[in-house]
């Protein structure tokens, strides 16, 4: 009887599907910029176009020319026509903190697009307390002093080593999906307890302050065949408030329509005319010896 | 001497007594007529003259018959049928005045239970005078005699005659018969159709033999199969009229609000039809005391509890099972009503999952408690108590352990669980046989947790996460209303009340435990109280051919700094016509100030209750209806048309998810809409045969600042075309089979224009970029259930089985729809699908 009463449930939840005739004539392309500039680093932004929804979309589906306007503090800083190498834009600018840029870029066809952004006034100031072997995992303590204005922050983790090629050893890196449940991310909903390459949050509760954050990896997860990690690699951005949003509205962009599930999530971003987003951060990052 | 005398006194006596009988004698006739034309002949035979005032027999008809051939009995068939009373002046004149007539109020019992029942129709034999019983079984009826015979039908009960004598304040019981407990049934001697003409009863399915998915014992089933109703969708809670959000649906168990009337995404309603006394669904001019939501009224009322005897009812079947007690704790004064059910689909397959993956589960269970103490406190006076606590709760856990350098142990745990809480208490009261008070005071709250835990446990250390989010409302309510008899033809309603509301919209906590600190911490806690209260007034005026209501609601909202007034006015005219039709007009105003913060799914019960704001205006409606109803004897027809204009409506501006944002507020933008349709609903019943059909065309536009480049576009409900059809065929006494096949089109939904790569970290994401909402419609939604029913009446017990079958041709009906890939690996929208074919299984047992 239970065997049959399960058949029934498994019945009822198992869902079937069918393919349904979508025209999209309200499609029109439109130019997408990966721009995420450090002030580390000249500006090196991706460029590529959108492309319809049942098409396989790609981040280097452009190629030749594009023209390009950079303008700092509302002062004209570039402007000149740049070839795309691989999708990518180098432009000639390193950005400075607490400086306004807009950026104007157009390729034949495709509507041309504005974006502006400001970069964060400081670096942020880190410090680690501890990386400890926990047995199975490995505990990270950092300690991020925070500015008086409003801050956003980005963690990521890496970890580098040596990875045996044959005959060969050559440096390699990977990223490192770390778990915590510090208030700090649940505080923006932005909670990583399932486990991230990264994390999101801001200063919303211990603005000005100093704060410590607590990470914690497996140490099954960096084991790769023919590896030996050596490093971990932990990068704090200061994002500016545009990659923040953008980032979040990503993060809610899920891919269901219609039923209880659905959400129009809008991804904005900053670009006028265009997708994705120009926005700056700065970053500190620091390099540990794996105990 | 004496004996001169005695014959003196005979003659004279009988000269008078023959000169009395000569002048009042009356040639027998028959006659029907205009009365003023009948007392023209009196006139003419026996020199009576009558004086009155001229409008006294305007309109009055009087039908004499043979037998009359008296004065004094013509005078007294006068009275009897055009209630006028008369006094002589001498012996040459007579004077005619109304009669003063008597209220007769009474109550129409259930004989087995001694429960109340709704909506029977009282009619004076031989009159055209009728009316209804309301939601408490009382009536009143205006009587210009000592004694009166009265006509009680009700479709479920056996229709009886009977005379009450008119007492002054005097209370009558009428106790019908339910037709299941007798064998042979021949109620229809008169015709039902014209009985029930200004019944104002609408063209409605039968409401309890339709079965819900899985054999779901569901009240509201039924509902969904007037013209007019439809579901959201599978998955998605609540019930859309009109184009109107479900939000916009005032759901009342006994005069209480409910805030959440769905289980398990939607599959059935919360209301178990083994408790349920009836379900009233108003559409179109809702009684003003209910006028502060948009969309409509279900207005549900439990069952009071058999006051004679106790009587047991429990169902089983394949999603859930239920048992139902009601009896008397002191006979024909204090009775009780309980039920309780619950879902057990996580029992049944927790076995399965743990055979499958031992170290996680996942749960889906919900129950319902309903409950209710009536006590008939005398003739004039009766209290009840009503409550309902429900709820709907999905666990889910993992639990890992490894034995490597220490013995480790990593434990989840989640929930997300909603509850209704419901509790309330009605004074009904008769105050001579005009006034009839109800005083009612209740709580009604509505809560959402959703919580996760994490514990990593090693040797010596324990490290120890949880957060929980909760959101909700309370709001507690009290107020009166009284109806009062003004005269036979105005019934005049006045009341007021109050709502104290109380939101828990953002409630988030946390705490954090180690082996060497330990916080607990509520980050972000903040309450909203709004406080609504309200007069109304509504009068009913009863005409020979029909009736008119009108009636005004002010509304007066607070939210913190802000107040608003509303007035909220309704006329509903009916108007009877010959041969068994009626017209109906209904012109209402309506505003809401409660409402579901629209989130863009379309009604996970995360869906969050707020107020109205500053910035967000009260939401308002004014609908225009009319209606036509023709019944026959076996089979009548409704039509109807509606229309309506929003204002104040709010849409999802932006994307955020609202449930982490405090500025919800921002992410709203406030719109109008408009909303119109024709509904045709169609009953029949011949010989073993019964049908039911609804049709509805209906159409629901939005238009709002900043969406859709401000142009009108369909909303979320927009489904044009919906039909619903119910056939059932009866074997024998036992035996019957019930089809019923429903229709209705696709809702928009929001699909992507486009896709693109960006990166997140050192990660390539698909992005979606949106362009109009509402841009694409997803295909109709049909299924045709059967069901067999074997009902069999036992010496001491009555059973019902219930097989049958669901979405029998396996229409793969949408739930939602993703970009997948097909077969050539290239990105195709998709379409998924739950609920295919399925049997449904349900055993009833009665005692």
């Amino acid at each position: 009887m239970r065997l049959i009463y399960l058949c029934l449930i498994a019945l009822a939840i198992s869902g079937c599907e069918k393919e349904l005739q979508f025209d999209n004539p309200e499609f029109q392309p439109k130019l997408v910029v990966n721009g995420f500039v450090s002030t580390d680093s000249i500006a090196n932004i991706g460029i590529s176009r959108s492309t319809s929804t049942l098409s396989q979309p790609s981040k280097m589906l452009l190629a030749g020319k594009v023209k390009v306007v950079v303008l700092k503090d509302k002062l004209l800083l570039y402007s000149d026509s740049l070839a795309l190498q691989n999708s990518m834009l180098k432009i000639p600018f390193k950005p400075i903190m607490g400086s306004h840029y807009e950026l104007q870029v157009s390729h034949n066809d495709l509507p041309t697009i504005r974006a502006t952004d400001t970069v964060p006034l400081s670096k942020p100031s880190v410090t680690v307390s501890a990386l400890t072997d926990e047995g199975t995992s490995y505990r990270l303590v950092l300690k991020i002093r925070d500015q008086m204005e409003i801050n956003r922050y980005a963690i990521n983790l890496n970890f580098r080593g040596k990875e045996q090629q044959g005959a060969d050893s050559i440096s390699k890196g990977y990223p490192i999906t770390f778990t915590s449940s510090d208030k700090i991310f649940l505080s923006s909903i932005k909670t990583i307890a399932t486990g991230s390459q990264l994390a999101i949050f801001n200063d919303e509760t211990w603005n000005g302050t100093e704060r410590s954050i607590e990470l914690i990896f497996d140490k099954s997860l960096i084991q790769y065949p023919d590896f030996t990690p050596e490093l971990v690699v932990l990068d704090v951005k200061a994002i500016s408030k545009a990659m923040y949003d953008y980032y979040i509205e990503v993060n809610n962009n899920t891919h269901v329509y219609g039923g209880p599930l659905a959400s129009v999530s809008r991804v904005v971003g900053n670009i006028d005319n265009g997708l994705g987003a120009f926005c700056f951060y700065t970053e500190s990052v620091t390099q540990l010896q794996l105990p | 001497m004496q004996r001169s005398i005695v014959i003196f006194t005979f003659l004279v006596a009988s000269v008078a007594y023959g000169q009395k009988q000569s002048v009042n004698a009356l040639n027998p006739q028959e006659f029907t007529g205009r009365l003023s034309t009948y007392l023209d002949i009196i006139t003419v035979q026996t020199d009576v003259q009558f004086s009155f005032k001229n409008k006294l027999l305007k309109k009055k008809y009087i039908s004499i018959p043979r037998t009359c051939t008296s004065l004094a009995a013509a005078l007294a068939e006068i009275k009897s049928q055009c209630a006028l009373e008369h006094n002589r002046i001498g012996a040459k004149s007579i004077t005619l005045y109304p009669v003063k007539g008597k209220f007769i109020i009474g109550t129409v019992l259930n004989s087995e239970s001694s429960e109340r029942i709704v909506e029977a129709v009282i009619q004076i034999a031989k009159t055209n005078t009728r009316t209804l019983s309301d939601k408490d079984g009382n009536f009143r009826l205006y009587c210009t005699t000592d004694s009166v015979e009265v006509i009680v039908y009700h479709p479920n009960y056996q229709l009886i005659k009977t005379i009450i004598g008119v007492t002054k304040n005097a209370q009558f019981f009428i106790r019908m018969r339910p037709i299941g407990f007798l064998k042979e049934v021949k109620v229809l001697s008169v015709d039902s159709a014209k009985i029930s003409m200004q019944a104002f009863e609408e063209v409605n399915p039968k409401g309890n033999q339709i079965i819900a998915v899985g054999g779901e014992s569901d009240a509201l089933v039924h509902v969904k199969l007037i013209p007019g109703v439809h579901n959201v969708s599978f998955g998605q809670q609540g019930l859309t009229i009109r184009g109107g959000s479900p939000d916009q649906n005032l759901t009342l168990l006994d005069g209480i609000p409910v805030y959440n009337t769905y289980h398990l995404l939607g599959l059935f309603s919360i209301f178990n039809a083994a408790s349920i006394n009836s379900i009233k669904l108003h559409k179109d001019a809702f009684p003003v005391k209910y006028s502060n939501r948009l969309s409509s009224v279900i207005d549900v009322s439990l069952k009071d509890g058999n006051k004679r005897k106790t009587k047991w009812e429990a169902d089983i079947g394949i999603l859930s099972s239920g048992i139902s007690v009601n009896g008397p704790i002191i006979k024909n004064k204090l009775s009780y009503s309980v039920s309780a059910r619950r879902t057990y689909a996580d029992l049944l397959t927790l076995p399965l999952q743990n055979a499958i993956s031992p170290n996680s589960s996942s749960r889906l269970w919900s129950y319902d408690l309903l409950g209710k103490i009536h006590w008939q406190v005398n003739d004039n006076n009766d209290i009840s108590i009503s409550g309902y606590n429900g709820g709907d709760q999905l666990d889910f856990r993992t639990n890992l352990s490894f034995d490597k350098i220490n013995v480790f142990e990593e434990n989840t745990k989640g929930s997300l669980g909603w509850r209704n809480q419901v509790l309330g208490a009605n004074w009904t009261s008769l105050i001579g046989s005009r006034v009839e008070l109800h005083t009612g005071l209740s709580f009604s709250g509505y809560k959402l947790r959703f919580s996760d835990a994490y514990r990593l446990s090693e040797e010596d250390n324990t490290i120890f996460n949880s957060s929980s989010y909760t959101n909700g409302l309370q709001e507690i309510r009290g107020g009166f209303d009284a109806d009062i008899q003004l005269n036979s033809r105005n019934v005049f309603t006045l009341g007021l009340g109050a709502v104290e509301y109380l939101f828990l919209p953002f409630e988030r906590s946390y705490t954090s435990i180690t082996s060497a600190t330990s916080t607990d911490t509520s980050l972000v806690s903040k309450q909203l109280f709004s406080r609504e209260s309200f007069v109304f007034v509504e009068n009913k005026t009863y005409l020979n051919s029909g009736n008119i209501a009108y009636g005004l609601r002010i509304s007066a909202f607070n939210a913190g700094e802000t107040n608003y007034l509303r007035f909220q006015p309704k006329i509903h005219l009916v108007q009877n016509l010959r041969k068994r039709q009626q017209l109906r007009f209904s012109i209402t105003g309506s505003n809401q100030f409660v409402h579901l913060v629209p989130n863009n799914n379309l009604g996970l019960p995360i869906d969050i209750w707020l107020p109205v704001t500053e910035r967000l205006k009260p939401m308002g409606v004014t609908q225009l209806s009319a209606k036509y109803i023709f019944k026959a004897k076996n089979w009548e027809i409704e039509s109807g048309i509606f229309s309506k204009f929003y204002a104040n409506i709010l849409e999802h501006e932006s994307g955020t998810q609202l449930l982490s944002e405090e500025n919800w507020e921002d992410n709203l933008t406030v719109g109008s809409g408009r909303s119109y349709g024709l509904e045709l609903a169609s009953k029949v019943e011949i010989n073993k045969w019964g049908g039911y059909c609804s049709y509805t065309f209906s159409r629901s536009q939005r238009n709002a600042a900043g969406i859709n480049n401000n142009r009108d576009y369909f909303s979320k409900f927009d489904r044009p075309n919906v039909i619903n059809i119910l056939a059932e065929y009866r074997f024998n006494k036992d035996f019957k089979v019930l089809a019923v096949w429903s229709y209705a089109s696709g809702n928009p939904i929001t699909v992507p224009v486009s896709r693109y790569v960006t990166i997140i970290g050192d990660q390539d994401v698909i992005v979606e970029e949106y362009g109009d909402i509402n841009n694409y419609r997803l295909p109709s939604t049909h299924h045709l259930d059967i069901a067999f029913m074997h009902e069999k009446q036992y010496k001491k017990f009555a059973s019902i089985f219930t097989f049958g079958v669901y979405n029998v041709y396996n229409r793969l009906n949408p739930f939602m729809a993703f970009i997948g890939l097909d077969d050539n690996a290239e990105p195709q929208l998709k379409l998924r699908s739950y609920l295919p074919v399925l049997p449904t299984i349900k055993y009833s047992i009665k005692i």
